[in-house]
Protein backbone atom coordinates (compact mmCIF):
# COMPACT_ATOMS: atom_id res chain seq x y z
CA UNK A 1 0.00 0.00 0.00
CA UNK A 2 3.06 2.50 1.18
CA UNK A 3 4.39 1.62 -2.23
CA UNK A 4 1.23 3.07 -4.22
CA UNK A 5 1.62 5.73 -1.67
CA UNK A 6 4.89 6.17 -2.98
CA UNK A 7 4.04 6.19 -6.29
CA UNK A 8 0.81 8.41 -6.39
CA UNK A 9 2.68 11.03 -4.07
CA UNK A 10 5.72 11.52 -6.43
CA UNK A 11 3.55 11.67 -9.48
CA UNK A 12 1.27 14.50 -7.84
CA UNK A 13 4.28 16.25 -7.05
CA UNK A 14 5.73 15.77 -10.46
CA UNK A 15 2.15 16.73 -12.13
CA UNK A 16 1.98 19.34 -10.18
CA UNK A 17 5.18 21.47 -11.25
CA UNK A 18 4.21 20.80 -14.62
CA UNK A 19 1.43 21.55 -14.62
CA UNK A 20 2.30 25.44 -12.88
CA UNK A 21 2.31 27.45 -16.38
CA UNK A 22 -0.82 25.36 -17.36
CA UNK A 23 -3.13 25.93 -14.64
CA UNK A 24 -2.35 26.79 -10.88
CA UNK A 25 -5.71 25.46 -9.94
CA UNK A 26 -5.04 21.81 -11.41
CA UNK A 27 -0.98 22.17 -10.13
CA UNK A 28 -2.56 22.97 -6.53
CA UNK A 29 -4.76 20.41 -6.38
CA UNK A 30 -2.53 17.72 -7.71
CA UNK A 31 -0.16 19.32 -5.22
CA UNK A 32 -2.63 18.79 -2.18
CA UNK A 33 -3.47 15.42 -3.28
CA UNK A 34 0.20 14.63 -2.56
CA UNK A 35 0.04 16.35 0.86
CA UNK A 36 -3.12 14.68 1.57
CA UNK A 37 -1.48 10.87 0.42
CA UNK A 38 1.51 12.18 2.64
CA UNK A 39 -0.76 12.96 5.86
CA UNK A 40 -2.80 9.42 5.49
CA UNK A 41 0.37 7.95 5.57
CA UNK A 42 1.45 9.32 8.41
CA UNK A 43 -1.81 9.07 9.96
CA UNK A 44 -1.54 5.48 9.45
CA UNK A 45 2.19 4.71 9.71
CA UNK A 46 4.47 7.25 10.92
CA UNK A 47 7.57 5.14 10.94
CA UNK A 48 7.02 4.70 7.21
CA UNK A 49 6.66 8.07 6.53
CA UNK A 50 10.53 8.92 5.66
CA UNK A 51 10.66 5.72 3.53
CA UNK A 52 7.98 7.57 1.56
CA UNK A 53 9.24 10.61 1.51
CA UNK A 54 12.69 9.91 0.92
CA UNK A 55 11.88 7.50 -2.18
CA UNK A 56 9.14 10.70 -3.50
CA UNK A 57 12.19 13.18 -3.74
CA UNK A 58 14.73 10.25 -5.48
CA UNK A 59 11.81 10.05 -8.21
CA UNK A 60 11.04 13.86 -7.96
CA UNK A 61 14.93 14.31 -8.85
CA UNK A 62 15.15 11.41 -11.30
CA UNK A 63 12.19 13.05 -12.94
CA UNK A 64 13.17 16.57 -13.18
CA UNK A 65 17.10 15.62 -14.01
CA UNK A 66 14.99 13.19 -17.06
CA UNK A 67 12.81 15.84 -18.19
CA UNK A 68 15.39 18.53 -18.05
CA UNK A 69 18.29 16.54 -19.44
CA UNK A 70 16.84 13.95 -22.19
CA UNK A 71 13.42 14.94 -22.71
CA UNK A 72 13.68 18.98 -23.41
CA UNK A 73 17.36 18.95 -25.49
CA UNK A 74 15.55 15.88 -27.02
CA UNK A 75 12.68 17.41 -28.43
CA UNK A 76 13.98 20.84 -29.22
CA UNK A 77 17.30 19.85 -31.09
CA UNK A 78 17.15 21.55 -34.10
CA UNK A 79 16.46 20.29 -37.41
CA UNK A 80 19.15 20.05 -39.58
CA UNK A 81 19.55 22.96 -41.90
CA UNK A 82 17.05 22.48 -44.73
CA UNK A 83 16.57 25.90 -46.92
CA UNK A 84 13.96 25.23 -49.71
CA UNK A 85 13.02 27.37 -52.26
CA UNK A 86 9.55 27.25 -54.29
CA UNK A 87 7.98 28.82 -56.86
CA UNK A 88 10.84 30.56 -57.51
CA UNK A 89 9.59 33.29 -60.18
CA UNK A 90 6.13 34.50 -58.11
CA UNK A 91 5.10 37.66 -58.36
CA UNK A 92 2.30 38.00 -55.82
CA UNK A 93 4.51 37.85 -52.54
CA UNK A 94 7.31 36.80 -50.73
CA UNK A 95 7.26 34.55 -47.93
CA UNK A 96 9.85 32.85 -45.63
CA UNK A 97 9.17 30.10 -43.64
CA UNK A 98 11.13 29.09 -40.62
CA UNK A 99 10.03 25.99 -38.56
CA UNK A 100 10.93 24.07 -36.23
CA UNK A 101 9.74 20.13 -37.28
CA UNK A 102 9.57 18.51 -34.10
CA UNK A 103 9.34 15.03 -33.05
CA UNK A 104 5.86 14.46 -34.98
CA UNK A 105 4.76 14.81 -38.25
CA UNK A 106 1.90 17.15 -37.59
CA UNK A 107 3.97 20.53 -37.45
CA UNK A 108 5.96 19.55 -40.93
CA UNK A 109 2.46 18.53 -42.46
CA UNK A 110 0.96 22.03 -41.79
CA UNK A 111 4.27 24.65 -42.66
CA UNK A 112 4.31 22.31 -45.79
CA UNK A 113 0.10 23.17 -46.79
CA UNK A 114 1.03 26.75 -45.53
CA UNK A 115 3.85 27.11 -47.98
CA UNK A 116 1.09 24.85 -50.84
CA UNK A 117 -1.38 27.50 -49.90
CA UNK A 118 0.94 29.89 -50.73
CA UNK A 119 2.15 28.78 -53.43
CA UNK A 120 -1.44 28.45 -55.13
CA UNK A 121 -1.67 32.39 -54.60
CA UNK A 122 1.85 33.06 -56.94
CA UNK A 123 3.91 33.58 -53.72
CA UNK A 124 7.99 32.93 -54.19
CA UNK A 125 8.20 30.72 -50.35
CA UNK A 126 11.14 29.96 -48.64
CA UNK A 127 10.74 27.19 -46.38
CA UNK A 128 13.56 26.70 -43.75
CA UNK A 129 14.22 24.77 -40.31
CA UNK A 130 15.10 27.10 -37.22
CA UNK A 131 18.52 26.94 -36.74
CA UNK A 132 21.67 28.83 -37.32
CA UNK A 133 21.26 29.05 -41.32
CA UNK A 134 17.94 30.34 -41.51
CA UNK A 135 18.15 33.28 -42.98
CA UNK A 136 17.88 36.70 -40.60
CA UNK A 137 18.02 39.55 -42.91
CA UNK A 138 14.15 39.68 -43.94
CA UNK A 139 14.56 42.70 -45.83
CA UNK A 140 13.55 40.41 -49.23
CA UNK A 141 10.15 39.07 -47.77
CA UNK A 142 6.84 40.55 -47.61
CA UNK A 143 5.47 37.71 -44.61
CA UNK A 144 7.50 35.76 -41.97
CA UNK A 145 5.74 32.58 -40.94
CA UNK A 146 6.98 31.08 -37.80
CA UNK A 147 5.99 27.33 -37.05
CA UNK A 148 6.52 25.73 -33.92
CA UNK A 149 5.29 22.50 -31.88
CA UNK A 150 3.90 23.79 -28.56
CA UNK A 151 6.44 22.26 -25.83
CA UNK A 152 5.41 22.53 -21.80
CA UNK A 153 3.17 25.21 -22.60
CA UNK A 154 5.77 27.17 -24.55
CA UNK A 155 6.55 27.08 -28.47
CA UNK A 156 9.48 24.96 -29.32
CA UNK A 157 13.06 26.42 -28.10
CA UNK A 158 14.88 26.35 -31.90
CA UNK A 159 11.64 28.87 -32.76
CA UNK A 160 11.92 31.12 -30.03
CA UNK A 161 15.90 31.85 -30.35
CA UNK A 162 15.53 31.79 -33.87
CA UNK A 163 13.66 34.81 -33.80
CA UNK A 164 16.20 36.45 -31.06
CA UNK A 165 18.60 35.91 -33.49
CA UNK A 166 16.56 38.24 -36.08
CA UNK A 167 15.37 40.51 -32.93
CA UNK A 168 14.09 43.89 -34.00
CA UNK A 169 11.35 42.37 -36.90
CA UNK A 170 11.16 46.35 -37.41
CA UNK A 171 7.14 46.21 -38.14
CA UNK A 172 7.31 42.80 -40.17
CA UNK A 173 4.20 40.73 -41.03
CA UNK A 174 4.00 38.10 -39.12
CA UNK A 175 1.74 34.47 -38.97
CA UNK A 176 2.55 32.06 -36.17
CA UNK A 177 1.55 28.07 -36.77
CA UNK A 178 1.55 26.28 -33.02
CA UNK A 179 0.83 22.43 -33.40
CA UNK A 180 0.06 20.81 -29.77
CA UNK A 181 -0.95 17.64 -28.20
CA UNK A 182 -4.38 18.88 -27.69
CA UNK A 183 -3.06 22.51 -25.90
CA UNK A 184 -1.51 25.60 -27.33
CA UNK A 185 -3.04 28.12 -25.73
CA UNK A 186 -0.46 28.91 -23.05
CA UNK A 187 2.22 28.66 -26.06
CA UNK A 188 -0.15 31.10 -27.87
CA UNK A 189 0.49 33.75 -25.26
CA UNK A 190 4.56 33.45 -25.30
CA UNK A 191 4.87 33.59 -29.27
CA UNK A 192 2.09 36.47 -29.31
CA UNK A 193 4.42 38.49 -26.43
CA UNK A 194 7.97 37.84 -28.02
CA UNK A 195 6.71 38.58 -31.25
CA UNK A 196 5.27 41.63 -29.93
CA UNK A 197 8.36 42.44 -27.94
CA UNK A 198 10.47 42.07 -31.30
CA UNK A 199 8.16 44.49 -32.77
CA UNK A 200 6.71 42.15 -35.20
CA UNK A 201 2.98 42.96 -36.77
CA UNK A 202 1.35 39.85 -35.67
CA UNK A 203 -1.28 38.99 -38.08
CA UNK A 204 -3.11 35.93 -36.76
CA UNK A 205 -1.74 32.25 -34.91
CA UNK A 206 -3.12 29.28 -36.09
CA UNK A 207 -3.23 26.16 -34.48
CA UNK A 208 -3.26 22.78 -35.01
CA UNK A 209 -3.52 19.88 -32.69
CA UNK A 210 -2.84 15.81 -32.64
CA UNK A 211 -5.90 14.66 -30.66
CA UNK A 212 -7.88 17.21 -31.12
CA UNK A 213 -10.24 18.01 -33.75
CA UNK A 214 -9.51 21.20 -35.80
CA UNK A 215 -12.60 20.76 -38.51
CA UNK A 216 -14.34 23.21 -35.87
CA UNK A 217 -11.66 25.68 -36.67
CA UNK A 218 -11.09 25.20 -40.38
CA UNK A 219 -14.11 22.59 -41.80
CA UNK A 220 -11.61 20.03 -42.10
CA UNK A 221 -9.44 17.71 -40.03
CA UNK A 222 -6.88 17.49 -42.37
CA UNK A 223 -3.63 20.29 -40.81
CA UNK A 224 -2.19 19.85 -44.26
CA UNK A 225 -5.41 20.90 -45.61
CA UNK A 226 -6.72 23.55 -43.71
CA UNK A 227 -3.19 25.27 -43.37
CA UNK A 228 -3.61 25.65 -46.92
CA UNK A 229 -7.14 26.58 -47.29
CA UNK A 230 -5.88 29.39 -44.77
CA UNK A 231 -2.94 30.40 -46.96
CA UNK A 232 -4.90 30.74 -49.58
CA UNK A 233 -7.35 32.96 -47.78
CA UNK A 234 -4.70 35.24 -46.43
CA UNK A 235 -3.14 35.66 -49.47
CA UNK A 236 -6.50 36.35 -51.34
CA UNK A 237 -6.67 39.29 -48.72
CA UNK A 238 -3.28 40.11 -48.78
CA UNK A 239 -2.95 43.95 -49.42
CA UNK A 240 -7.01 44.76 -49.09
CA UNK B 1 -28.68 -9.82 -5.34
CA UNK B 2 -25.47 -8.31 -3.32
CA UNK B 3 -23.37 -10.72 -4.67
CA UNK B 4 -24.04 -9.71 -8.00
CA UNK B 5 -22.97 -6.26 -7.88
CA UNK B 6 -19.39 -6.44 -7.94
CA UNK B 7 -19.47 -8.00 -11.25
CA UNK B 8 -21.77 -5.61 -12.25
CA UNK B 9 -19.76 -2.75 -11.36
CA UNK B 10 -16.96 -4.82 -13.31
CA UNK B 11 -18.97 -4.55 -16.72
CA UNK B 12 -20.38 -1.46 -16.23
CA UNK B 13 -16.42 -0.94 -17.28
CA UNK B 14 -17.45 -2.11 -21.03
CA UNK B 15 -19.35 0.56 -21.22
CA UNK B 16 -17.35 3.44 -19.52
CA UNK B 17 -14.95 2.10 -22.38
CA UNK B 18 -17.31 3.26 -25.31
CA UNK B 19 -18.12 6.24 -23.43
CA UNK B 20 -14.44 7.20 -22.79
CA UNK B 21 -13.17 6.03 -26.57
CA UNK B 22 -16.11 8.60 -27.64
CA UNK B 23 -14.90 11.85 -26.03
CA UNK B 24 -11.48 11.21 -26.99
CA UNK B 25 -12.60 10.96 -29.94
CA UNK B 26 -14.35 14.04 -30.40
CA UNK B 27 -11.84 15.50 -27.95
CA UNK B 28 -14.41 16.27 -25.10
CA UNK B 29 -11.85 16.76 -21.81
CA UNK B 30 -14.76 17.08 -19.41
CA UNK B 31 -16.46 14.14 -20.45
CA UNK B 32 -13.26 11.93 -20.79
CA UNK B 33 -12.53 13.00 -17.48
CA UNK B 34 -15.78 12.20 -16.24
CA UNK B 35 -15.95 8.54 -17.64
CA UNK B 36 -12.31 7.82 -16.39
CA UNK B 37 -12.82 9.07 -13.08
CA UNK B 38 -15.92 6.38 -12.94
CA UNK B 39 -14.15 3.52 -14.65
CA UNK B 40 -11.25 4.15 -11.52
CA UNK B 41 -13.49 4.07 -8.87
CA UNK B 42 -15.47 1.19 -9.90
CA UNK B 43 -11.93 -0.48 -10.05
CA UNK B 44 -11.23 0.67 -7.04
CA UNK B 45 -15.02 -0.56 -5.61
CA UNK B 46 -15.23 -3.67 -7.25
CA UNK B 47 -12.66 -5.30 -5.53
CA UNK B 48 -13.50 -4.02 -2.28
CA UNK B 49 -17.04 -4.68 -2.22
CA UNK B 50 -16.56 -8.18 -4.00
CA UNK B 51 -13.57 -8.90 -0.46
CA UNK B 52 -16.55 -7.49 1.61
CA UNK B 53 -19.13 -9.69 0.63
CA UNK B 54 -16.74 -12.99 -0.11
CA UNK B 55 -17.86 -13.69 -3.03
CA UNK B 56 -14.33 -13.29 -4.38
CA UNK B 57 -13.30 -15.21 -7.28
CA UNK B 58 -10.73 -16.38 -9.87
CA UNK B 59 -13.23 -15.84 -12.77
CA UNK B 60 -14.06 -12.26 -11.16
CA UNK B 61 -10.89 -11.39 -11.20
CA UNK B 62 -10.33 -12.28 -14.70
CA UNK B 63 -13.37 -10.15 -15.58
CA UNK B 64 -11.79 -7.48 -14.07
CA UNK B 65 -8.63 -8.26 -15.52
CA UNK B 66 -10.54 -7.95 -18.88
CA UNK B 67 -12.33 -5.31 -18.90
CA UNK B 68 -9.46 -3.13 -17.54
CA UNK B 69 -7.86 -4.20 -20.53
CA UNK B 70 -10.69 -2.96 -22.98
CA UNK B 71 -11.13 0.38 -21.33
CA UNK B 72 -7.55 1.23 -21.36
CA UNK B 73 -6.82 -0.48 -25.00
CA UNK B 74 -9.40 1.31 -26.79
CA UNK B 75 -8.19 5.07 -25.02
CA UNK B 76 -4.84 4.11 -26.21
CA UNK B 77 -6.49 2.99 -29.92
CA UNK B 78 -7.83 6.28 -30.40
CA UNK B 79 -4.57 8.49 -29.80
CA UNK B 80 -2.82 5.76 -32.19
CA UNK B 81 -5.74 6.63 -34.77
CA UNK B 82 -5.11 10.47 -34.01
CA UNK B 83 -1.31 9.76 -34.33
CA UNK B 84 -0.43 10.50 -30.92
CA UNK B 85 1.30 7.15 -30.21
CA UNK B 86 2.93 4.63 -32.32
CA UNK B 87 0.92 1.70 -33.29
CA UNK B 88 3.25 -0.82 -31.69
CA UNK B 89 1.99 0.77 -28.23
CA UNK B 90 -0.91 -1.55 -28.94
CA UNK B 91 0.92 -4.42 -29.56
CA UNK B 92 2.52 -4.23 -26.63
CA UNK B 93 -0.39 -3.90 -24.38
CA UNK B 94 -1.63 -7.02 -25.96
CA UNK B 95 1.43 -8.79 -25.57
CA UNK B 96 1.20 -7.80 -21.95
CA UNK B 97 -2.30 -9.12 -21.47
CA UNK B 98 -1.75 -12.41 -23.52
CA UNK B 99 1.12 -12.80 -21.05
CA UNK B 100 -0.93 -12.02 -18.16
CA UNK B 101 -3.64 -14.56 -19.71
CA UNK B 102 -1.48 -17.30 -20.33
CA UNK B 103 0.05 -17.27 -16.53
CA UNK B 104 -2.90 -16.93 -14.82
CA UNK B 105 -4.72 -19.61 -16.68
CA UNK B 106 -1.61 -22.14 -16.19
CA UNK B 107 -1.49 -21.20 -12.20
CA UNK B 108 2.36 -20.13 -12.70
CA UNK B 109 4.05 -18.33 -9.77
CA UNK B 110 5.45 -15.42 -12.20
CA UNK B 111 7.65 -12.97 -10.04
CA UNK B 112 6.53 -9.63 -11.63
CA UNK B 113 7.85 -6.57 -10.04
CA UNK B 114 5.94 -4.18 -11.76
CA UNK B 115 2.71 -5.97 -13.72
CA UNK B 116 0.71 -5.66 -10.68
CA UNK B 117 0.90 -2.20 -11.13
CA UNK B 118 1.01 -1.77 -15.07
CA UNK B 119 -2.97 -1.18 -15.03
CA UNK B 120 -2.56 1.50 -12.46
CA UNK B 121 -0.35 3.42 -14.55
CA UNK B 122 -1.81 2.97 -17.33
CA UNK B 123 -4.83 4.66 -15.85
CA UNK B 124 -2.83 7.24 -14.31
CA UNK B 125 -1.28 7.87 -17.85
CA UNK B 126 -4.34 8.38 -19.28
CA UNK B 127 -5.73 10.68 -16.74
CA UNK B 128 -2.14 12.96 -16.51
CA UNK B 129 -2.41 13.69 -20.80
CA UNK B 130 -6.40 14.34 -19.94
CA UNK B 131 -5.68 16.79 -17.60
CA UNK B 132 -2.16 17.97 -19.51
CA UNK B 133 -2.50 17.42 -22.99
CA UNK B 134 1.51 18.10 -23.59
CA UNK B 135 3.93 16.52 -26.50
CA UNK B 136 6.73 16.12 -23.90
CA UNK B 137 4.49 14.58 -21.11
CA UNK B 138 3.07 12.45 -23.78
CA UNK B 139 6.52 11.20 -24.78
CA UNK B 140 7.64 10.93 -21.17
CA UNK B 141 4.46 8.41 -20.61
CA UNK B 142 5.04 6.37 -23.21
CA UNK B 143 8.83 6.03 -22.72
CA UNK B 144 7.92 5.14 -19.26
CA UNK B 145 5.00 2.75 -20.09
CA UNK B 146 7.31 1.21 -22.16
CA UNK B 147 9.95 0.64 -19.68
CA UNK B 148 7.46 -1.07 -16.94
CA UNK B 149 6.38 -2.99 -19.64
CA UNK B 150 9.71 -4.67 -20.75
CA UNK B 151 10.31 -5.03 -16.84
CA UNK B 152 7.00 -7.04 -16.79
CA UNK B 153 7.60 -8.79 -19.67
CA UNK B 154 11.31 -9.78 -19.57
CA UNK B 155 10.54 -10.85 -15.56
CA UNK B 156 8.03 -12.72 -16.73
CA UNK B 157 9.73 -14.81 -19.63
CA UNK B 158 12.88 -15.12 -17.53
CA UNK B 159 10.63 -16.81 -14.80
CA UNK B 160 9.01 -19.08 -17.35
CA UNK B 161 12.67 -20.43 -18.64
CA UNK B 162 13.67 -21.19 -14.79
Amino acid sequence: MFILATILVSFGFSLGVLAWPYSRALSGVSVGISLAMLAWVAWRQRTALPGVLGSTAVFCLLAALGWNLLLMPWANHEAPSQIELRNANGTAGAALIVYHPGRSELQTEAVNGFAEGLVAADWRVTLATANAAAPTDLAAYDLLVVGAQSYTWAPARPVQAYLRRVGNLGGKPVVAILSGLGETGPATTVMADLLTALNGNLLNIYHVWQIRPIDELYGTDDPRLAMRQTAVSLAAAWGK
Amino acid sequence: MARHIPNLLTASRLILAALLAVALWQYRPGWALLWWGTAVLTDVLDGWLARRLGVCSTRGALFDAVTDFVLLWSAFAVWVWRGAYPAWFLLLLALLFGQFLLSARRGWLVYDPVGKYYGAALYAALGALLLLPDYLLSYALLAGLTGLAAVSLASRLFMYNQ
